[in-house]
């Protein structure tokens, strides 16, 4: 619409006041009509002086009653389903009272459709504030109640797969276990000396896959336990007393590596975390940093907290090989990816803590410059 | 020759395992009478019998109890056991030996004053060795 036409017509709605107003339960304003269109909300009203009751165009078409229907406010309980009728009547009466209302409905077309609906009433009054009158605005709300209803089902059927999956990988390991724990007996019982040379070297075979079949076991036993862990509880904990725990627990292999520490904890001191996992995320990095030195240099790790946007973060810095981003950040944090051909590299350290992190609503993200050295800032 | 348990019992239904487990026990001579269950049912009827003192049995010093066997399982023997409450088991020491790893059932095992530790499998010969020299010592 040009400006010109625009400011016309303003000043003809303007100037029209009196009009409007007499034709308050009409309610033909234009602003009124676009918006109806656009919210497919239908307007009704009732004037108590000349007991009359008016539904606009669009709760005419919502509601689904012929052009030559004439609403009565007595036949207007016909419009909501049989068990909001009383509801509908309550609303209706507290609103003649003075009383606004908005709420969910559910209602039925002239044509015995039941829908729900969203409805708000409130009184109109006169100069002299006596209500002479309610009016409101109903929007079928079907469609979103379907959805919402329809999500709803897809809920109860996810979380209905989540849980058989959950058995199943209990079920797996839980008979895995048992097969693995007689595996690992038998080869440990079982006498080599009388073996010649190549039955002994196959017979190894059978004690390495024993123990690897038993390695793989622990980890997904440790996935499976994360997932059921997640409602474990948060305390206030201390990091300087994880971190002393955690480095006693690696003392000899920080000894050997020659490993320099630098901590800062005073700016984050306390948090309210789950004990078991910061103290896994902190071995898993510092050993990371350990396992991936630079052969050229002692490994120096700097570990420290800082607080921003009242969120706390928590740093382990090391001058160590670095990763590749480029080429390896998209798989950094996934299950059974290696990056630096270590004997000892499982590849689950950053997946399980990457899950453990994520699991308490937090995340970990890495800045990394391969010959450099990573840094890895875990928001917890 | 000197034991280090003079009477022990193993309540688990996975013969290959028990069997394994008596040729450790035997080879290290670590229990003089060993006892096999192969379900809640039966150790419970034993237990019973032997508290009651209706025949001269005695009862094991370490019990290594199994989770998930038919018949009756490792909780509802713990379950029937406590309800007689005898205080001759207070000299008992029993292990749950489970391969479970539900952290629900580590959690209830904790809730049972019968229940000193809960291993996982697969144990090892030395974590075996160890439950019954522990328990002489």
């Amino acid at each position: 619409m040009e400006l010109k036409s625009l400011k016309k017509r303003l000043y003809t709605t303007q100037k029209n006041t009196p009009i409007v107003k007499e034709n308050l339960f009409t309610m033909d304003d234009f602003y009124y009509k676009e918006i109806s269109n656009l919210t497919l909300a239908g307007g009704w009203s009732v004037d108590f002086l000349n007991k009359k009751s008016y539904f606009d165009k669009q709760a005419r078409k919502i509601l689904q009653v012929p052009d030559s229907y004439i609403p009565t406010l007595k036949q207007s309980y016909l419009f909501y389903a049989e068990e909001h009728m009383q509801k509908a009547t309550n609303l209706f009466f507290g609103c003649a009272q003075g009383e606004s209302f908005s709420t969910e409905i559910k209602m039925v077309t002239f044509t015995k459709e039941v829908f729900w609906a969203k409805a708000y009433g409130k009184p109109v009054t006169n100069n002299e504030g006596e209500i002479i009158g309610i009016r409101g605005v109903f929007q079928s709300i079907d469609k979103e109640k379907k959805k919402e209803l329809q999500l709803e089902a897809s809920l109860d059927l996810i979380e209905g797969h989540n849980k058989r999956l959950y058995n199943f990988a209990h079920i797996v390991s839980h008979n895995l276990r048992s097969h693995v724990s007689n595996l690992q007996l038998t080869t440990a019982l079982f006498e080599t000396k009388n073996l010649d040379e190549e039955q002994k070297e196959l017979f190894a075979n059978f004690s390495k896959i024993a123990t690897n079949l038993d390695v793989t076991l622990k980890h997904l036993n440790e996935i499976v336990t994360l997932q059921t862990n997640i409602n474990k509880e948060k305390e206030i904990i201390n990091i300087e007393d994880v971190y002393k725990r955690v480095t006693d627990s690696i003392r000899q292999i920080s000894l050997q590596n020659k490993v320099v520490y630098y901590t800062e904890f005073s700016e984050v001191e306390e948090i309210p975390y789950v004990s078991a996992y910061l103290e896994s995320i902190l071995h898993n990095l510092i050993t990371n940093a350990i396992k991936y030195k630079h052969p050229d240099r002692d490994p120096e790790i700097n570990i420290f907290t800082y607080e921003e946007d009242k969120k706390n973060y928590l740093v382990v810095k090391d001058n160590g090989l670095g990763i590749d981003l480029d080429k390896h950040g998209k798989q950094l944090f996934q299950m059974y990816k290696t990056f630096h051909h270590n004997d000892d590299a499982t590849g689950l350290g950053l997946f399980l803590t990457k899950s453990q992190i994520e699991s308490l609503g937090g995340k970990i993200t890495v800045e990394s410059s391969v010959g450099k050295g990573s840094k890895f800032t875990v928001q917890l | 020759m000197k034991y280090p348990i003079e009477m022990a019992c193993i309540i688990d239904d996975d013969d290959m395992y028990v069997n394994l487990i008596t040729k450790v026990i035997n080879m290290r001579n670590l229990v003089k009478n060993l006892l096999i269950f192969k379900n809640g049912k039966e150790a419970l009827d034993y237990f019973v019998g032997a508290l009651k003192k209706l025949e001269e049995r005695k009862i094991p010093q370490v019990i290594l109890l199994d989770l998930n066997m038919p018949v009756m399982n490792g909780w509802q023997f713990l379950n029937n056991l406590s309800k007689y409450n005898f205080p001759e088991l207070k000299d008992s020491t029993l292990y749950i030996v489970s391969s479970s790893i539900n952290p629900a059932d580590i959690e209830r095992s904790k809730t049972i004053n019968l229940v000193k530790d809960f291993l996982i499998k697969p144990v090892t010969i030395d974590q075996l060795s160890e439950v019954f020299m522990d328990k002489s010592a």
